[in-house]
């Protein structure tokens, strides 16, 4: 599903990064670690086709993300990745169904509404539908952040450091939940973190 | 779901910045629609009620005093003149017609206008019900009067002296009896209680005494209709006297030329040959759209300045909002959304901005012309109607339209070069 090779990334003005290769099948889990600053995020982004690398391959199922230009890129990432951030991102204007229907895109009709349903219910986000984000506690906003990184059943889910912050139970809980989802809807998944207390969930590693 | 409903969701989420951008925009659009609807309003108004006369004769005195008095209704007549210096004029070959008009007295604060028959049908005044005036004191009204003073058919109408409504001096021996009333025509005709000459002239030159009988009247015509052949077919009207003219006076003579020559040689032979005086009510009332003109043309243009600084708040509000959305920017990209759609929500919400304002100030706009027709109608009977945009407030739409697209353009084009992963990275 997830092929590197030889990437390498750098800023402006910083030394180059470079990345171990992955090598990750369809609808497996694996955990990226590693302690702060040496890259994880940057990674991530470069797997999510939102930053280019300085050189190296990078394939997702049969696409060479290095081949599509930037509107393709675009479409590609919408279509096939789901983005879990560190800091929960929302369109504040809408409400919780509102920001589950936008990522859905053309996909929000009516199976669209039977997805959406049945993940908001195992979530236990159905009574806050209505709710604007900011009404939500910081527990309902993880979930909905989770939700929106999968709702549109995605080949490839990323999780940017989704248990800190979180104590011994509730990063149990999300990890189990990131993992359930991933599964339900057959998406690849990984997980950045320098929380090493979510170490033993996966069997698949990598240290940066 | 559609980038058009984000970009409405957008605008109203943050109602106050909303109604801040709004305010401005809002007003000068108002300023602009009020000003406009009064002044085409107004112009249209008199200039088609002053379209059927080319001339005005009346006593001495100010000129636009006589066309704002006889021919439209709204200030004090200059005097009155001899209906047989008058008569003359009546008859001159290059005249096609010519209207006596007389007045003093009014009802409530409405005019009573003695005048001939002739005189409604030139402002194609029509009957809603009854019929015009045959007999002394018969009255027709107005429509506009009519429905204020909740008059009907066979209404008892007791005339004040002069043209402000006072409690005394009511002629309480002649009342008129209302015969007709006549069909809205957005004209002088809607707010005048319009009766025969001999009438007016009755109530006053026989005050206390019974109204002479008409059959009186006739003997007394019957030598003047034979000489006044003519004129008399033209009214078609038994009661068009002459009787004994020096007498009798009238307020001023209204008149249509029938000859280009008459427009160049009649005002003058007027106003030098005899002692009353011509006014052209095309010339006065072009005189008096001047004055009007420079105040439009004064309030139009703060408006649009106004509508400039408006257009600046626009976009200054925006780019406030989209430095503010920056990170939902970089999250529409992650999900899927071209530069090219973040776009396209930035100028739909400037779009909806400027539409809702601009529909908003052209709601206070007319509700300012529903105010002051209320004012206008108390106080010089005219009333301004309510009406559909018209073509200039459409152009005046297009034009905010464009101003406001391209000040959200300006304001969207951080978008061009937002870095996705920066944003989203940053705290």
């Amino acid at each position: 599903m997830v092929q590197t090779q030889d990437l390498e990334f750098a800023y402006p003005e910083g030394a180059p990064l470079q990345f171990p290769d992955i090598q990750l099948p369809s609808n497996e889990h694996l955990l990226i670690l590693g302690p702060s600053g040496v890259g994880k995020t940057t990674l991530l982004y470069l797997l999510a086709g939102l930053l280019l690398p300085k050189s190296g391959q990078l394939r997702i199922g049969d696409t060479s993300l290095e081949s599509l230009n930037r509107k393709q890129l675009d479409q590609f990432r919408g279509k096939h990745i789901g983005l879990i951030f560190q800091k929960y991102q929302f369109i504040g204007a809408l409400n919780v169904e509102e920001n589950l229907r936008l990522r859905q895109g053309r996909k929000a009709g009516k199976e669209g509404k039977k997805r959406r349903m049945a993940l908001v219910n195992r979530l236990g986000l159905q009574d806050q539908l209505h709710k604007k984000v900011s009404a939500l506690s910081q527990g309902q906003q993880q979930r909905l952040a989770i939700a929106l990184g999968i709702i549109h059943m995605p080949d490839l889910v990323l999780a940017d450091e989704p248990t800190a912050n979180l104590d011994n139970d509730n990063c149990e809980k999300v990890i189990n939940l990131l993992k359930e989802e991933a599964n339900i809807s057959k998406s690849s998944l990984i997980i950045i973190t320098h929380d090493y207390r979510v170490m033993e969930h996966f069997e698949n590693r990598i240290e940066l | 779901m559609r980038m058009i409903y984000l970009a409405f969701r957008n605008m109203i989420s943050k109602p106050l910045n909303l109604l801040l951008s709004m305010l401005l925009l809002s007003l000068s659009i108002s300023l602009v629609t009020f000003v406009l609807q009064l002044s085409d309003q107004m112009g249209g108004q008199l200039e088609k009620n002053i379209t059927p006369f080319d001339m005005v004769v009346g006593a001495k005195g100010s000129p636009l005093q006589l066309v704002l008095a006889s021919v439209l209704h709204i200030d004090n007549p200059t005097g009155n003149i001899k209906l047989a210096e008058a008569r003359p004029l009546m008859n001159h070959p290059f005249v096609e017609y010519a209207i006596p008009v007389s007045y003093g007295d009014n009802y409530k604060g409405y005019r009573i206008l003695g005048t001939t028959p002739e005189y409604v049908s030139i402002y194609e005044g029509e009957l809603a019900e009854g019929k015009l005036f045959k007999q002394p004191f018969d009255i027709v009204v107005g429509a506009a009067a009519a429905e204020k003073l909740g008059l009907q058919i066979g209404s008892e109408v007791v005339g004040s002296h002069g043209l402000i409504d006072t409690d005394f001096g009511a002629h309480d021996e002649h009342p008129y009896i209302v015969t007709g009333i006549l069909k809205r025509s957005n004209s002088v005709l809607d707010q005048l209680l319009i009766t025969s000459l001999e009438s007016v002239w009755d109530s006053h030159s026989h005050e206390g005494e019974a109204p002479k009988s008409s059959e009186e009247e006739h003997e007394h015509d019957a030598e003047h209709d034979h000489a006044h052949d003519d004129h008399d077919h033209d009214h078609g009207d038994g009661h068009d006297h002459v009787e004994e003219d020096a007498d009798r006076e009238i307020t001023s003579l209204l008149v249509r030329f029938g000859s280009p020559l008459g427009m160049v040689q009649l005002p003058r032979y007027i106003n030098e040959g005899t002692n009353m005086q011509s006014a052209l009510p095309s010339f006065e009332v072009q005189r008096l759209l001047g004055l009007l003109g420079s105040g439009v043309k004064t309030v139009n243009g703060i408006a649009l300045a106004i509508l400039l600084v408006s257009a600046l708040s626009i976009f200054i509000s925006l780019l406030k909002t989209i430095r503010e959305r920056k990170r939902e920017l970089a999250l529409l990209r992650v999900y899927g959304f071209r530069t090219g759609q973040l776009l396209y929500l930035a100028l739909m919400e400037g779009f909806f901005l400027s539409l809702l304002g601009f529909a908003v100030g052209w709601g206070l706009g007319r509700l300012g012309i529903a105010l002051f027709s209320s004012y206008t109608e108390s106080e010089y009977g005219y009333s301004l109607l309510l009406r559909p945009p018209s073509v200039q407030e459409y152009i005046l739409l297009g034009i905010t339209l464009c101003l406001s697209i391209v000040a959200a353009f300006l304001a969207a084009l951080p978008v061009f070069n937002l870095n996705v992963a920066k944003t989203l990275t940053d705290e």
